[in-house]
């Protein structure tokens, strides 16, 4: 495996949950069929999703990430797809999408339930013919790409939410790989953070050392944010040339909340402009997970109602940790048919 | 390819064994005509497809992972389900990945049973036995 071992931290574990997640990756990876990778934020989906690729007979050929939440729907469909020339304004020229571009190799669409509706029609059709057509053009392509989804959200929600296709949900969930909240998985809490910390003290420089202490404490932390969280808390601590940091970010006590019940809680700081950033980091993500309540998380929507932009609103939800609650289990009515 | 069917009282099931591995197709045609039915090699899941224009089938024994870039199983089992006339085949999977195929979705495309490769062949000849009888 290329790279330094950071890089594959979510996969390296020990823990059960996580020999059972590469047990599935191996299983897996030398096919050609679509699995979708849940996951909350944070928690390695695009770690695994590369995994597979390089476990895969497609390894020597590109992997591609598309996030499907980063770009409006006709600029996500040029991507994906690519256009002719002259097919919409400012299209002087034949561009590739990244089904052309990621040929003989693997896709991963990220954030899949924000893929607008007009263009899972479009995939779904990929995936039943494996062609297509540019924007703009008449002429189908074929290609050969494996395809892989990722999502922090509950397709079923959406599916009953009308905001994702039926037939496309049952074609995408048939092979389905869960990487576990880090907090289900505790005992890969200190081996991680060690692995970080020796990743950014060689990349800054530092000398930084974690105490068994400081290792319990980040083991009972309840990381909403997940292995990511973990790497951004351990890098800032490597910049910063000391473990002070924990003080302020795990304060010794602070009961493990499990995510999407608020943020972690504080004992009372002594700074007055602590107290402050405080009160109002939790006053606003107070306020945006009421208005993401509200619109049953249609981030566009909510995004609107707040004011800010939709990139804007995806950042708030990643910082704050912020994730809808867990789904009812409802069974599936039926395949779609078309 | 023609297949001789005899009257409905009399005539012995066909049963399509979709497989990319030689081995176990033969393994699998050679247990189901044992068993007295009729077996119908397939090599690969695209294959199926001029078969089925022809002929129903009474059950599907049908492997998932393909060869690369070529149709997979699952893509066969969801074009099955798309078009009326197929609707209602019977389809038993047999997969190297069958334990990583989602039960409900399985159920939802009226797929008997999946089952995971290796596979017992009592259990194999017990799930075909549930779908055409003895």
């Amino acid at each position: 495996v290329p790279g330094h071992d950071a890089d594959w931290a979510p996969l390296l574990s020990r823990s059960a949950a996580m020999r059972g997640v590469r047990a599935r990756v191996e299983r897996v990876a030398d096919t050609d069929v679509t699995v979708l990778i849940g996951g909350e934020s944070g928690v390695g989906k695009e770690v695994v999703a590369r995994a597979i690729h390089l476990a895969s007979s497609r390894r020597h050929r590109p992997f591609i990430k598309v996030n499907c939440a980063a770009l409006p729907g006709e600029l996500l469909e040029s991507e994906l797809f690519g256009h002719e020339k002259g097919a919409f304004t400012g299209a002087y020229r034949r561009k590739p999408g990244t089904f052309e571009l990621a040929d003989g190799g693997t896709l991963l669409l990220d954030e899949i339930a924000e893929l607008p509706l007009a263009l899972q029609a479009k995939l779904l059709h990929v995936l039943q013919d494996l062609e297509f057509a540019r924007v703009g053009g008449s002429e189908t392509t074929t290609v050969d790409v494996r395809i892989l989804a990722a999502t922090n959200r509950a397709l079923d929600q959406a599916v009953r939410a009308g905001v994702f296709r039926e037939d496309l949900y049952y074609r995408l969930k048939v092979v389905t790989l869960t990487v576990p909240p880090l907090r289900e998985r505790r005992e890969e809490i200190p081996v991680l953070a060690r692995l970080f910390v020796e990743r950014y003290n060689g990349q800054y420089s530092r000398t930084v050392t974690l105490s068994e202490g400081e290792l319990r404490r980040l083991t009972a932390h309840a990381w909403p944010g997940n292995v990511r969280e973990l790497e951004n808390l351990m890098k800032r601590m490597v910049v910063l040339g000391d473990t002070a940091l924990l003080d302020e970010e795990l304060p010794p006590g602070a009961p493990a909340r499990p995510r999407g019940e608020g943020c972690p809680v504080h004992p009372a700081p002594t700074r007055l402009r602590e107290i402050v950033r405080r009160a109002a980091l939790e006053a606003e993500r107070a306020a945006i997970l009421d208005v993401l309540e509200r619109v049953q998380w249609n981030r566009a929507e909510a995004a609107r109602l707040l004011r800010i932009s939709y990139k804007a609103l995806l950042a708030k939800i990643d910082q704050c940790g912020l994730a809808r609650k867990r789904p009812r289990v409802t069974p599936p009515t039926g395949p779609g048919r078309s | 390819m023609t297949v001789e069917r005899a009257g409905p009282e009399v005539r012995a099931k066909q049963i399509l064994v979709i497989d990319d591995t030689a081995d176990v197709r033969g393994l699998f045609v050679d247990l189901i005509r044992d068993a007295g039915h009729e077996a119908i090699p397939v090599a690969l899941a695209a294959d199926a497809l001029p078969i089925l224009r022809r002929l129903t089938p009474d059950l599907i024994v049908l492997d998932v992972v393909m060869p690369r870039n070529e149709m997979t199983g699952i893509d066969l089992l969801f074009r099955l389900r798309r078009r009326a006339e197929w609707t209602d085949i019977p389809v038993l999977i047999v997969s190297s990945i069958g334990e990583l195929i989602d039960p409900e979705i399985a159920r939802g495309l009226h797929v008997h049973a999946v089952l995971t490769k290796p596979v017992s062949v009592p259990l194999l000849l017990e799930k075909v036995r549930q779908v055409v009888g003895p």
